[in-house]
């Protein structure tokens, strides 16, 4: 249009518009919207940035006593063989179903192997622990529920470990009092993991830690059953959990079929828990009864299913540092260790 | 509220001078010299690009008022001072484009609207013209206030970008942004009414 055309038009506007475009009136934002909800914002900004964000940054995943007791049973495949016996074909492959599995679990402090020197504990890959050999005895030697009448015959044959931590009569005397909790071990002996007794503890006869009833469960977590392919395990080459960083971690290792967990924890009673698949690893979770870190050692035998014991693989340790561990047992209702 | 009072006031003081023009007093002329005269010097100067032609635009407005109160009686008496003295202006403006005089903002602002109306060649006749001029009063008093006074500014008062971002309390970008907007959807009005 030419700018004539256009200029008579605009003439024709009528008078209000014009009137009214006499009087500007300035456009400004609302006070509101000037001020207020950039300063609310910024306040909220730093408020997360001061306060809340460092929290969640620190803050750990907390094992709840529900989310760990999560009734999931599973099948190992040697149980399902037992059931039906056409799933001989399944190799190591794992069966989710909702029968209970139960596994001969032996739970007692190291130092009750005491036929031999205990190897080193910053070698996790030694290949025969002597008192792993007599716990994956089922029918467990005699003498052995004796030990706790003979403390002192125990001292004598106790090699001192390398943390110099040597068992005493009076650690030893202590054991047997404790109440075994375990539904089903391989042996007899009574003592489950304990504390390290404290003199008044030891006066009077009991590890029974005073304080705290309430359970500290601790899993075990993720260790990887492989699939038909996987390399299988031998006795002779056993798999061995990560190196230690230090002698105060845990190791898990396979000697055989026995997967073997070792602790730098002391604690009242311990138990297994839990044993079975979840999200397709291995998952064992040890309940901790006063579980506070001691210099003691205990070992967790699960003796497992040829075929599944062939068949773990790719079985990583991460191990908590002892100071981690420590603040979560003062700090937390739950510990969680992790074997990757 | 207070440009509802201030109108009102306004108003009392239009109808004040309106019978001073009717009494044919010459106070009229300096109580609207007074009221009205930098408003519509701005306007002139805005078209002209000249104070002195600016000045002798009012004068020919004034004097074309003092004609013709009495009989006439506007009802809006400074929307009328100020058509009176746009349309000296832009006669004074088309007469002194033939002399190729400089200055004026007029030819920026109708080069943007244009813009707008580029598909239509011209206004065959009243009736077209009109119906436009509808469809145009009608987008405008749809708009806020602010973007509507924007725009008649910019378009009526030929106000530069730089004058309207001080009566608006507007960054000049805030201001191109706002109008080029405007006459976006001032083009999609038209073309969805069939008149583009």
């Amino acid at each position: 249009m030419k700018n004539d055309a256009l200029l008579k038009l605009l003439e024709d506007l009528p008078d209000d518009l014009i009137d009214s475009a006499a009087d500007p009136q300035p456009h400004r934002r609302p006070v509101l919207l000037r001020y207020a909800l950039p300063a609310a914002a910024a306040c909220l900004v730093i408020a997360v940035s001061a306060f809340i964000w460092p929290k969640l940054r620190t803050e750990k995943p907390e094992v709840t006593e529900e989310s760990s007791s999560v009734q999931v049973t599973t099948v190992l495949p040697a149980e399902t063989e037992a059931a039906d016996g056409t799933s001989a074909q399944q190799g190591n492959t794992l069966t989710e179903t909702t029968d209970p599995y139960y596994v001969h679990i032996v739970t007692e402090p190291v130092y009750h192997f005491t036929t031999a020197p205990r190897p080193e504990k910053t070698d996790p890959d030694a290949t025969e622990d002597p008192g792993g050999e007599e716990q994956g005895d089922p029918a467990g030697t005699p003498d052995t529920p004796n030990q706790p009448q003979q403390p002192s015959n125990n001292r004598t044959t106790t090699a001192p470990n390398e943390r110099g931590n040597s068992q005493t009569p009076s650690r030893t005397t202590a054991i047997p009092e404790r109440p075994q909790q375990q539904g089903q071990q391989t042996q007899t002996e009574p003592a489950a993991p304990t504390t390290q007794p404290t003199p008044s503890q030891t006066d009077q006869g009991s590890a029974t830690p005073p304080g705290n009833n309430g359970r500290i469960p601790c899993s075990i977590t993720r260790v990887m059953i492989g699939s038909g392919n996987s390399p299988v395990a031998s006795e002779d080459e056993p798999i061995s959990g990560a190196a230690p960083k230090s002698d105060k971690q845990e190791i898990a290792k396979m000697e055989g079929n026995t997967l073997v967990i070792r602790m730098d924890t002391r604690c009242s009673d311990a138990m297994i828990s839990y044993l079975g698949l979840r999200n397709g690893r291995l998952t064992i979770e040890i309940l901790y009864d006063n579980a506070e870190y001691s210099r003691e050692q205990f070992e967790f035998r699960v003796e497992l299913p040829p075929d599944i014991a062939a068949g773990i693989y790719d079985m990583k340790a991460e191990c908590f540092d002892v100071d981690d561990v420590d603040e979560y047992i003062h700090d937390r209702d739950n510990i969680t260790l992790v074997i990757l | 509220m207070r440009a509802q009072t201030r109108r009102a006031v306004a108003a009392i003081n239009d109808d004040r001078i309106i019978g001073l023009f009717e009494q044919r007093s010459e106070q009229a002329i300096a109580e609207t010299a007074s009221q009205y005269g930098a408003l519509c010097r701005s306007v002139a100067r805005n078209i002209l690009g000249s104070n002195e032609d600016a000045e002798e635009c009012f004068d020919d407005a004034l004097l074309t008022v003092w004609n013709a109160i009495p009989p006439a009686h506007p009802q809006n008496f400074r929307a009328y001072l100020l058509r009176l003295v746009h349309n000296h202006a832009v006669n004074r403006w088309n007469a002194g484009k033939a002399q190729k005089r400089g200055g004026s903002h007029l030819p920026a602002a109708l080069d943007e609207l244009s813009e707008v109306l580029a598909s239509r060649e011209d206004i065959v006749d009243e009736s077209e013209r009109r119906e436009l001029l509808e469809a145009v009063t009608r987008f405008l008093r749809g708009l806020p206030k602010h973007q509507r006074d924007l725009f008649v500014r910019r378009y009526w008062y030929a106000a530069t970008v730089s004058e309207l971002s001080a009566l608006f309390d507007m960054t000049e970008n805030h201001v191109k942004v706002t109008l080029s907007r405007i006459r976006k959807r001032l083009q999609n009005t038209l073309r969805k009414e069939g008149l583009l």
